[in-house]
């Protein structure tokens, strides 16, 4: 966990949904270069110039807030995103690396969490590791097998599947 | 209310979309209407790529000649750049660069653009593989068309790329930055990350076009007139040889490779003529780091000295490579399953022989691949063959094929067997290992019934009870040479011989004479290949290697379908019904009872 390091520089978040379980605001104290991470917390200690450390987070769950950090503290020295990248720079993360990897082992609804939270907060690279996370549980997978995974109701008739099918043969291999 | 895929916010939605891979949007769009919306213009804009390009298939050139020789060659490369930066995900559906395409696939689908400098800067940025510093000096490259840059970087941007065909020519196609661009994906692949650029790569098939040693084509001829000296070729050739060694070895450490074949190739890496003084993988790599121009100490040594090598298949046509170069491309290779070399008579050599070329390139095999290699195929270049009744056997170096404990099959030309002189060919029987299931015998000799008894003197003492698994032995004489000598009367007058001698093999091995039957003129369909029974019941994957004398067409015959152990030959004879030539099965079978 991100708070067994000595913090050089801390900012403290308080989550407004607190975790589940025992409460340690000492949980919540990070550095600030892992802060940073999130564009959306980068400016907003920018606005509150360098003596208010302490930020609360309103729409993040304690548990997922305390996950995320501990994909900001992993990558606090990976190079900054600028934020003003065009947008076609995002495709370039179609890579994951193993910790990633392992870092996302976790039930979908987390997943989904950590992508809602990474999109608030505007942590661009885990969010993108997030969506692709999410195809990469598509991958192979037949339309039966899709919808049990995501908990879909099937809404086609066999006729309008089998012409979507028609339409896009050129699809199937 | 748990969260679930169809209740984020509908932008997460699409983004989620948006990474799926083109191959799973139809799955996706099926699972539900919601879906199926989100994803239909995902689908059309893949719909539309997939026209582009035949099959995943897309030429480019190296674009790597001199400038004035570039006109000659559209800028393809340039090309499906720009398309790539335009349109990002187009990237997927590019699964094969041919080197061979002549027309660019993207100027026919009428949308390309000229790239320009922001275009290629969104590249660069867009590549891990590429530093901000370095920018400047792959642009220079680039532009200058010098060290592959232009390549490298194409390559950094196909993350589904499975095939390369890729023509070489002399001068420096390939270069540090190809080879360096593999390198670090490779670094990158093993470090545990996913969905790297050709972290798909499967094969790639080098075909060297001109260069030193071979026939000087168009290009090199042009340099040579320039320069008016041999000895420029020569060292152009020389560095470029061992460019490709290099891009050859970086190939194996990349996680989905297998196949390399390479056609008409030479090695030029140290430790061919004296076996004394043979060069160790350790030298080797150092000189494959010169080659490189990056400092010994910026790749890790070690692993890169005992990272296996994942080829599973490698063909070397009209290739020399010198053993330790073969041996520094299989280092630590347990998987290496099929392996074919086609030999070709250097006419340039007075002393080479063919035959010599064999023993070394076995031992190689012998120490990395014994107890993994299945397929093994020894023939000789039809285009470039040569008669061995013309050619004195200098040395006797002796092999056998006793030790690989999992080879079923292989094919070998006659004239490559361990022979001391063309009168005392050692028999074939004595180098198979106990595993063999077939065995092809190439004999594409101009006269075969002056070579014959050679042929069955190689099986001489054959007794098809000491291989438990074999289920085929056949000669073969190609349609190559028999095209010369397609008289009706002249094949049959083949086939009474042949049948004859594998006739008396069987004797020899004590079969009674009533226990041998000849399985007369079989047809095609009685011959198809899925009718071979394995041991392991099913028909191995190599079999499809063995397209030599059209035997995937006709098939063999198993021994299997009839409980019969059969040996023989196919032979092209004329059917007088259809009048045509066809494929003909000749040979004898025994009851199997052992």
């Amino acid at each position: 966990m991100a708070t067994s390091k000595q913090i050089k520089d801390p900012v403290k978040l308080i989550p407004t949904i607190p975790p589940s379980g025992e409460f340690d605001i000492a949980n919540f104290t990070f550095e600030r270069k892992a802060v940073e991470r999130s564009i959306l917390l980068k400016n907003m200690l920018e606005d509150l110039g360098g003596t208010n450390t302490e930020i609360p987070i309103p729409n993040v769950k304690g548990d997922v807030l305390l996950k995320v950090m501990d994909w900001c503290d992993h990558h606090m020295n990976d190079p900054p995103t600028t934020g003003d990248e065009d947008n076609d720079s995002r495709r370039k993360t179609t890579d994951i690396e193993e910790w990633d990897q392992n870092f996302l082992q976790v039930d979908q609804e987390m997943l989904f969490e950590i992508i809602l939270a990474a999109n608030y907060l505007d942590i661009k690279a885990l969010l993108d590791i997030g969506c692709k996370t999410v195809a990469n549980m598509i991958k192979g997978k037949s339309p039966e097998e899709i919808r049990k995974t995501f908990n879909i109701q099937n809404d086609f008739t066999p006729e309008e599947e089998a012409q979507i099918r028609a339409e896009n043969e050129w699809a199937e291999e | 209310m748990a969260r679930t895929l169809v209740s984020l916010p509908l932008e997460l939605q699409m983004s989620i979309v948006e990474a799926v891979h083109y191959k799973d949007l139809l799955n996706l769009s099926l699972s539900c209407k919601h879906l199926y919306r989100l994803a239909k213009p995902f689908l059309q804009e893949h719909k539309r790529f997939s026209s582009i390009g035949s099959q995943g298939s897309f030429s480019f050139d190296t674009a790597n000649m001199t400038k004035n020789l570039c006109m000659l060659h559209p800028p393809m490369t340039l090309e499906l750049l720009s398309y790539i930066s335009h349109h990002p995900r187009f990237r997927h559906h590019i699964e094969k660069l041919d080197g061979f395409g002549e027309e660019s696939d993207l100027r026919l689908a009428g949308e390309s653009t000229a790239i320009d400098f922001d275009q290629m800067s969104k590249l660069f940025r867009g590549c891990c593989f590429i530093e901000t510093e370095n920018h400047e000096a792959w642009m220079h490259n680039i532009l200058a068309r010098q060290g592959g840059a232009l390549l490298a970087l194409l390559l950094s941007q196909l993350p589904d790329l499975k095939y390369i065909n890729l023509p070489s020519q002399t001068g420096d196609p390939i270069g540090p930055y190809v080879t360096g661009m593999i390198f670090k994906c490779a670094i990158k692949c093993d470090s545990g990350y996913i969905d790297q650029p050709l972290s798909s790569l499967k094969t790639v098939s080098v075909f060297c076009q001109g260069g030193y040693n071979v026939e000087v084509d168009g290009f090199s001829r042009l340099l040579y007139d320039a320069e008016n000296t041999t000895k420029t070729l020569m060292m152009l050739g020389k560095g470029h040889a061992k460019s490709l060694l290099v891009f050859f070895w970086s190939l194996t450490f990349l996680p989905s490779f297998e196949e390399l074949a390479i056609t008409n190739y030479e090695s030029e890496l140290s430790g061919y003529e004296d076996e004394e003084s043979r060069s160790s993988d350790e030298e080797l790599f150092d000189e494959a780091m010169d080659v490189l121009t990056l400092g010994h100490n910026t790749l890790p040594r070690n692993y890169f000295l005992h990272k296996r090598s994942s080829l599973k298949s490698l063909e070397l046509t009209t290739t020399r490579m010198s053993p330790p170069c073969l041996s520094f491309i299989l280092r630590n290779s347990k998987d290496l399953e099929v392996f074919r070399y086609t030999v070709s008579e250097d006419a340039n050599s007075a002393y080479n022989h063919v035959q010599e070329e064999i023993a070394p390139i076995i031992s190689v095999l012998e120490r990395r691949s014994r107890g993994s290699l299945k397929t093994l195929h020894l023939a000789q270049d039809p285009e470039n063959y040569y008669d061995p009744t013309d050619i004195l056997f200098p040395l006797y170096r002796d092999w056998d094929l006793k030790a690989f404990t999992s080879l079923i099959h292989l094919t070998i030309a006659f004239e490559l067997l361990p022979a001391a002189k063309v009168e005392t060919v050692r028999a074939l029987i004595d180098i198979l290992p106990p595993t063999i299931q077939s065995v092809d015998l190439l004999c594409f000799f101009f006269d075969p019934q002056y070579h014959q008894d050679m042929i069955f003197q190689s099986l001489s003492s054959f007794d098809p009870r000491n291989f438990p698994h074999l289920r085929l032995l056949s000669v073969w004489y190609t349609h190559y040479e028999l095209r010369l000598h397609r008289t009706r009367s002249h094949t049959v007058q083949v086939e009474q011989h042949i049948l004859s001698h594998f006739r008396k093999c069987l004797l020899e091995a004590g079969f009674g004479k009533d226990q041998v039957r000849d399985t007369g003129l079989l047809n095609d369909d009685f011959l198809p290949c899925n009718r071979i029974k394995f041991p392991d019941g099913k028909r191995t994957e190599d079999m499809q290697y063995t397209s030599m004398g059209g035997r995937d067409r006709c098939g063999i015959a198993g021994a299997e379908m009839e409980g019969h152990f059969v040996m023989g030959t196919l032979l092209d004879a004329f059917n007088h019904e259809s009048d045509a030539y066809e494929y003909c099965f000749h040979g004898v079978a025994v009851e199997k009872d052992w």
